[in-house]
């Protein structure tokens, strides 16, 4: 999972994986200069005694956020709810104020019309386990865009002074008479900031245009390309996707036909000026 | 437009009025899953849960007037004569007779000798049925562990293509008559996982079974000089297979960049303007190595796919233009071979 956000890999290919040994380090950096460190940690049961035990100080301190991963399909799911509890035992000793997301993974194994029911009844059984920790629980599946919209939500509660991004956003989008605007981290395609006018039906569309792009980011890297940008124009909409700063791309929406896709990528320009964006 | 044959036409004397593909291969070699990954939008994990295949199944694939065709796949568990098909017994000539291309799938895992044998066999039956049937071989399943280099693949399919043209040679001189010619079968190596079944259907169906195949490709040659273009595909918009393309060889990346640039545009448009499916939708997509690809919706299922400089891109107008006079040209062609089909059917009844 980590390898499809971070690291670029088509979901098929990740069979290729081999499992995770203890603890890989590893960091990212995001939007340039937001440095994360990244803690992998394998799930078999002797690295967890370890964990728990021997490097309990060491893993669980200064835990900015713990994303833990349940297997839908596991069959001994009495001990892994047991493995959790300790987890978020040690996490509140040593790192209080960490949020913690609970990821239901490989969702595409259970069947469509049981899936809500089937989370429903786990995200319960997480939950009575929070005790004073912020606990949110997502279904996810590394075969569609469930997958970006747990992350997206992870990334964005990263970001910091996201509400001033949203004020610049928002007189954005109404200096260039746009429906929406949305900010996008360059590499992982995840959202981190955008401002709307109109409301729009679909609440889940983020994480399509994430997949989306993402999908077509790595068949422009197989052509020794990067994607830079994209217009869609119908004679109702008119979607321009540009790159903002080196580490973002801005996605406007507009409606309205007389909007000219000059008028938004001047608009662009001067916004890139005024957020020192160069 | 859609023309009065086709509307009054129904869909059962469609499917029987197209020009038809038949599937063929031994049992569990993939060809099912490969018809439903292509034409049925079907995500290539989820083929793990297909059935087997137990009755021949007819599928009319396009329905626009420029490219209409129907793909028969015919389970590889029996013999030909234990299967039937709408209710009647299936014999060579109710399977054969119509087809314009067969497609013999060969699982690339499995032993090479015996399937080439029954390909020879296939072929025998159908060749004394239709003297001018086409002959395509996929080698399928080159995503396995076994292939996991380019020269695996290539060594595979060499091996295959030696086996099949012995039994071909072998078959020509024990029959009498001039039955097959080894040399004109064609191969390639597909995989449901990416590209490589999408573009071996593409070349099967704009070689084959596009009947204005020379006046297409003509077309796009003009569009693509006067805009100063690299490359163009026409594409069936819903499989993602292209009908035509101008006269400059196909490179598999850029028919995968192309075709990947359908689905982006097509999904960023639906989420936005879901209501209108039917209103034409065009596109420009910049790259970093300064290439950008162009994108208009011709009518409701086809679509042409242009690669070109990004310089040239500035000159929107003019591309805009050749465009329209393009997607004029096409509309005529349609029309046209719509007035055919229906002239022919008219004379059949």
């Amino acid at each position: 999972m980590r390898s499809i956000i971070f690291a670029d890999y088509l979901a098929r290919d990740t069979m290729r994986l081999s499992p995770t040994i203890d603890v890989e380090y590893s960091h990212v950096r995001f939007l340039g200069n937001l440095h994360l460190h990244l803690w992998d940690c394998g799930g078999q049961d002797d690295f967890y005694r370890n964990y728990l035990e021997n490097m309990r100080d060491h893993i669980f301190r200064s835990v900015e956020l713990l994303i833990y991963v349940f297997d839908i399909e596991s069959e001994e799911e009495g001990s892994d709810f047991a493995q959790f509890a300790e987890v978020l035992e040690a996490l509140e000793q040593h790192s209080p104020d960490a949020r913690v997301y609970v990821l239901v993974h490989k969702m595409d194994l259970v069947k469509e019309e049981l899936r809500d029911d089937v989370f429903e009844e786990r995200q319960a059984s997480i939950l009575e386990l929070a005790g004073r920790l912020r606990v949110a629980c997502f279904a996810t599946s590394i075969w569609d865009e469930t997958l970006y919209r747990a992350w997206s939500e992870i990334v964005y509660s990263l970001v910091p002074n996201t509400h001033m991004l949203e004020t610049h956003l928002t007189d954005f989008c109404r200096a260039c008479g746009a429906d929406e605007v949305v900010l996008f981290e360059s590499t992982t395609f995840l959202v981190i900031g955008h401002a709307a006018q109109n409301p729009h039906p679909d609440a889940h569309r983020f994480e399509k245009i994430s997949n989306i792009i993402k999908q077509f980011k790595l068949s422009c890297r197989k052509a020794q390309a990067q994607f830079e940008g994209m217009l869609v124009q119908t004679n109702t909409l008119t979607a321009l996707f540009a790159i903002l700063s080196k580490n973002t791309t801005i996605m406007v929406v507009a409606s309205d036909p007389l909007i000219h896709e000059a008028a938004l990528n001047c608009n662009i320009a001067d916004l890139r000026n005024r957020m020192n964006l160069k | 437009m859609a023309s009065p044959a086709s509307s009054s036409e129904s869909l059962e004397e469609r499917v029987q009025g197209a020009a038809r593909i038949v599937l063929m291969g031994s049992q569990r070699s993939g060809k099912t899953s490969m018809e439903r990954v292509v034409f049925g939008k079907l995500s290539p994990h989820e083929t793990l849960f297909v059935p087997a295949t137990s009755a021949p199944t007819l599928r009319l694939v396009s329905s626009s007037d420029l490219a209409r065709f129907a793909i028969f796949d015919i389970p590889g568990s029996a013999e030909l004569s234990e299967l039937s098909h709408n209710g009647s017994p299936l014999t060579p000539f109710a399977v054969f007779s119509r087809c314009r291309v067969l497609v013999y799938v060969i699982d690339a895992e499995a032993e090479p000798n015996a399937e080439c044998a029954r390909f020879a066999e296939v072929v025998e039956i159908a060749r004394k049925v239709n003297p001018r049937l086409a002959l395509e071989v996929f080698v399928h399943k080159v995503d396995g562990d076994l292939f996991l280099t380019e020269e695996q693949k290539l060594d595979c399919r060499r091996e295959i293509e030696q086996c099949v043209r012995a039994e071909l040679a072998d078959l020509k001189r024990v029959s009498q008559e001039e039955l097959v010619d080894e040399e004109e079968v064609s191969f390639s190596l597909t995989s449901i996982y990416d590209h490589s079944v999408f573009e071996a259907f593409s070349k099967v169906i704009s070689k084959r079974l596009v009947p204005q195949r020379d006046a297409l490709e003509k077309l796009l040659d003009a569009l693509v000089s006067s805009c100063d273009m690299e490359k163009s595909f026409l594409f069936d918009v819903s499989s993602k297979v292209y009908v035509a393309t101008d006269s400059a060889p196909v490179d598999s990346a850029s028919y995968e960049l192309c075709a990947d640039a359908i689905d982006v545009v097509l999904d960023v448009g639906s989420i936005y303007a879901p209501h209108l499916s039917n209103d034409a939708c065009s596109a420009a997509v910049t790259l970093s190595n300064g290439m950008a690809l162009v994108l208009d919706e011709v009518d409701a299922t086809l679509a042409v796919v242009c690669l070109l400089r990004s310089e040239n891109l500035d000159k929107k107008g003019l591309i805009d233009y050749n465009l329209d006079c393009f997607r004029k040209a096409l509309h005529q062609l349609a029309d046209l071979n719509a007035v055919s089909s229906s002239n022919s059917a008219a004379c059949c009844s």
